[in-house]
């Protein structure tokens, strides 16, 4: 009897994720076609900030490593993808003080090829930067990681004939859409509130609870924990491959250590170890950031002609980001989640009173 | 390389890494109390400089008394600094701190784009600091002999508040055992406020020879000699005092060597900071100086 | 063939040589009390049989398998399931999550089955939750099964531990002081609640307890640490006639005085 009340639950959730996608899917179609560009492309950046935040959140939230190298692994993505998605002529355009490289000098592949393989580079990064530091804790481990993406920066500022320097890369076409960010994005939701959810994502879990306990559990720290270095790096990676054909200019220093913070912000704010948490501040971020552009360019006020002060949306942030650690201590979401699992809960509230009573 | 170019090369290292001393010691303070790595400090180094190029456009002050005036800001700064963002989550996971000296750290910096603007400025330079000494083919700038003097002179006032006042050692006791500490009525709070007055006021000192030295300020100045009197923290044994001025003079005089030696690979001189940090803490973490 | 063997197990930290050749062997279902005053090095001693601390000397076996050298989780995996004296719960994960952490070394699916929630993992995962679910009645903590651990009060917290470690399936377990903090009343129910665990999932069971008197009851043999030297080593009614246990704890009581 309970078993089939189970499965007609689980059924039913199911139906309602199937719902929630199709009209994903139908606004993204309509908003392709409707919306002005200005539009999209904050939709699209929203769509780059969920994806960051939410692999960051598998590292620092769920498995309680506080790392501060997303931004590394960010460029990685960006730069690979680049090399491989950029015609030959672009290239050659691109790099007119020092040549590029063979193979990447005549190389093309299509875009989607690319970003995947932007991850998969970041990820393989992500476990050689992973392995070593993995017995760090705490902030140590934060600067360890934050050591390497400032590394892996300035390497690249370096590597002329692989990057370009600090010139960049401009005139990326522009492939990322609202179709790719957010077709990547409910990915990235599916496959790590998935993981979080099985049995590694309790292992995850209780590594971050007490590593000691964990481990005396049966709980392989050193595979756990670089599984989530793994897992979140592929994902920045992505994110950051898309992120570069949306701006279609990167350059090493747009990677730099406030890039990480921007994502720490929004995983801090959603709360550390909450999904859902970090989809609405991620939304919200590349929301505000655009609204609070209104600072940072001159104002007609009342009349009187304002100067933009720059600089100004990042101060807002800065001061949200330090009233939320300091009287908010565990995010908006606190940890938790909001789940439709929840919502049923509310709807059938009268049914299990019911069955308990009886 | 001829003995009169090493020669040179060595002042100026010796000369860099009495600054990164400077720094490196509010870094080794706060961690060896508060177990907290203040990511702020580089940020409060920053705002030195543009208080006392304030100091120096807006009030024209004479310099000896706008840096005094900056020194004595950035020391109320890094007061407050702690009072806002670390007293009050003394009790909360390491974690909560860390994340609030990240904050603190982004804040400082959009509040002085936002407040000093984003473009690099020119730093005043007095005549006294800018005149060049010719000693048999060696030249060499005055700031450049001014810092290591500027700098001893400072390092032993500290050594002496440390290890032979009272309040040295309170600051001495809490970093040994932070709750023993507490139940032998040590003043924590007000401890905890000196040492970040103590390493604001020495960050401070070394941000004015710094812009003396390298007279550009801007906003995100602060987060390279930060870096890098944080490594020299850390390789001489965080929360140890002579440590990290062995570990600042190390780092100077490498960071000079190298774009001396290897002028080809002078982009490298950062990366080359980083692989050394990452490299004590994964195999000596305790530092190489590593004393208490 | 014995369940443990220890072998001259020795460790030094610094100076101090915190548990000195140490031996012991456990056959197939007993119940040995380790006991010792404060500091004796009882709690080192299960650190080193678990493979945390690796001991300057000595070896420990498990069915003659020499497992000094394998790592914690690798230990437990190998058979090894224990307690801690502080308890120390995943405390913000629920009362089940906590037990199914412990399902997890033996979990079959691979990563990217656990991912995309196949069917076999999905069946594997129930699996593992009905076999949490039937731990936690074991220990009469069902009711709680979806609160989160930290939550609970501290006599359930003790349970939830044992019951955690159970399901790594032990084949020893080691319990650190279980019934600390405990008055005698609740101490002997819960030396009870630890035989009936024993002879249900037949467990070898080695124990520490701080007091001699608890464990007096369901010990059929009984080793006394005191500054890392394993002072005695018998049945309880030995133990409490030796007159060098009773002057380590005479030894030890006139410390607290
Ligand atoms: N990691 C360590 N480093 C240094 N000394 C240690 C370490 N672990 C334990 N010791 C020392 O070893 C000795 C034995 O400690 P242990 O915790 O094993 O005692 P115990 O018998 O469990 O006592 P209690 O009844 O208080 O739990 C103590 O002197 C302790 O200070
Ligand atoms: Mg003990």
């Amino acid at each position: 009897m309970k078993k089939v009340k189970k499965k007609e639950k689980d059924y039913f959730l199911f139906f309602l994720k199937i719902i929630a996608i199709l009209i994903v899917v139908i606004f993204v179609f309509i908003a392709q076609r409707n919306f002005d560009a200005y539009v999209i492309r904050i939709l699209t950046l929203c769509g780059i900030y969920v994806i960051l935040g939410v692999s960051l959140n598998l590292i620092n939230g769920f498995t309680g490593q506080f790392s501060l190298g997303h931004a590394g692994f960010m460029s990685i993505g960006a730069y690979v993808s680049a090399l491989l998605y950029m015609s030959p002529e672009l290239k050659e355009v691109n790099y007119f003080i020092t040549p590029l490289i063979w193979p990447f000098s005549v190389i093309q592949i299509p875009f989607f090829i690319s970003v995947i393989a932007g991850g998969i580079i970041a990820a393989l990064v992500g476990f050689l930067v992973g392995a070593p530091c993995l017995r760090l804790k705490g902030d140590y481990l934060a600067i360890v990681t934050f050591g390497f993406s400032e590394i892996i920066r300035i390497i690249f500022n370096n590597l002329q004939s692989i990057t370009n320097g600090p010139l960049g890369l401009k005139g990326l076409p522009s492939y990322t859409n609202l179709w790719w960010s957010w077709g990547a994005a409910i990915f990235t939701i599916y496959f790590i509130s998935n993981l979080i959810n099985s049995s590694y994502g309790r292992a995850l879990k209780s590594i971050r609870e007490d590593e000691a306990a964990a481990e005396a559990m049966g709980v392989n720290l050193f595979y756990h924990k670089g599984l989530a270095f793994v897992v979140g790096a592929f994902f920045a990676g992505i994110g950051g491959a898309l992120l570069g054909s949306l701006i279609m200019t990167i350059d090493p220093n747009t990677f730099s250590v406030v890039m990480t913070f921007q994502i720490i912000v929004i995983v801090i704010v959603g709360g550390l170890g909450s999904i859902t948490g970090t989809v609405i501040v991620a939304t919200i971020f590349a929301i505000l950031m655009e609204f609070l552009r209104v600072f940072e360019s001159p104002m007609n006020f009342f009349g009187t002609k304002l100067p933009g002060i720059p600089g100004m949306r990042m101060l807002i942030f800065s001061i949200i980001l330090m009233v939320v650690i300091l009287f908010f201590k565990r995010g908006l979401m606190g940890g938790k989640e909001f789940s439709l699992k929840q919502f049923i809960k509310i709807f059938s509230r009268d049914n299990r009173v019911i069955k308990e009573g009886s | 390389m001829s003995l009169n170019v090493f020669l040179q090369n060595l002042i100026n290292g010796i000369s860099l890494g009495c600054l990164f001393a400077l720094i490196a010691i509010g870094y080794t303070m706060v961690y060896g109390i508060l177990r907290l790595i203040n990511f702020a400090h580089g940020d409060i180094f920053m705002m030195a400089t543009f208080f006392a190029y304030y100091a120096i456009a807006l009030f024209s002050l004479p310099w000896g008394l706008a840096f005094f005036a900056a020194i004595i800001l950035t020391i109320l700064l890094g007061i407050t600094v702690d009072r806002i963002a670390y007293r009050p989550l003394r009790d909360a996971p390491r974690i909560s701190s860390l994340c609030s000296a990240i904050g603190m750290s982004f804040f400082l910096q959009n509040l002085a784009i936002v407040v000093f603007g984003g473009r690099p400025k020119p730093f005043f330079r007095p005549e006294f600091f800018d005149q060049t000494f010719v000693i048999s083919d060696i030249r060499i700038q005055s700031v450049s002999l001014i810092t290591p003097l500027v700098s001893i002179f400072f390092l032993l006032i500290l050594t002496y508040i440390i290890y032979r006042t009272k309040t040295g050692l309170a600051m001495r006791a809490i970093s040994k055992d932070f709750d023993t500490a507490k139940l032998m009525g040590i003043n924590l709070n007000q401890t905890i406020a000196l040492t970040f007055a103590i390493g604001s006021g020495l960050a401070a000192i070394g941000a004015i020879l710094w812009a003396l030295r390298y007279p550009q300020i801007f906003p995100f100045m602060g987060m390279f000699p930060g870096w890098r009197a944080f490594t020299a923290a850390i390789i001489g044994g965080i929360g140890s005092i002579r440590g990290a001025m062995l570990g600042g003079f190390l780092i100077g005089l490498m960071t000079i060597m190298i774009v001396a030696f290897f002028p080809e690979q002078a982009g490298y001189k950062d990366a080359f900071v980083f692989v050394l940090l990452i490299f004590v803490l994964l195999y000596k973490p305790e530092g190489i100086f590593g004393e208490e | 063939m014995s369940v443990l063997k220890a072998d001259h197990l020795t460790i030094k930290f610094g100076g101090l040589t915190a548990v000195s050749n140490f031996c012991v062997t456990v056959e197939e279902g007993e119940l040995v009390g380790l006991i010792g005053p404060n500091g004796a090095g009882k709690t080192t001693t299960f650190n080193m049989l678990t493979g945390v601390y690796k001991p300057t000397n000595g070896k420990v076996y498990l069915y003659e398998q020499d497992i000094t050298k394998k790592r914690i989780d690798q230990i437990t995996a190998l058979g090894i399931g224990r307690t801690f004296q502080n308890v120390r719960l995943f405390s913000e994960l629920s009362v089940i999550e906590n037990v199914m952490v412990g399902s997890h070394l033996r979990l079959k699916s691979s990563f990217f089955q656990a991912v995309f929630h196949t069917p076999r993992y999905t069946k594997e995962d129930e699996q593992i939750r009905e076999e949490a679910k039937q731990l936690l009645s074991e220990v009469h903590l069902d009711k709680f099964e979806n609160k989160v651990a930290g939550s609970l009060p501290y006599g359930e917290q003790r349970r939830l531990e044992i019951a955690r470690a159970l399901a790594t399936k032990p084949k020893l377990l080691l319990l650190d002081e279980p019934a600390a903090g405990m008055n005698p009343q609740e101490s002997r129910d819960l030396m009870n609640f630890i035989q009936k665990i024993q002879n249900k999932f037949k467990l070898t069971i080695v124990l520490i307890e701080h007091d001699m008197k608890v464990v007096m009851g369901i010990c059929k043999r009984i080793l006394v640490l005191d500054y890392g030297v394993t002072i005695a080593e018998g049945k309880p009614i030995e133990i409490q006639h030796n007159p060098e246990v009773i002057k380590a704890y005479l030894g030890a009581e006139a410390n607290y005085a």
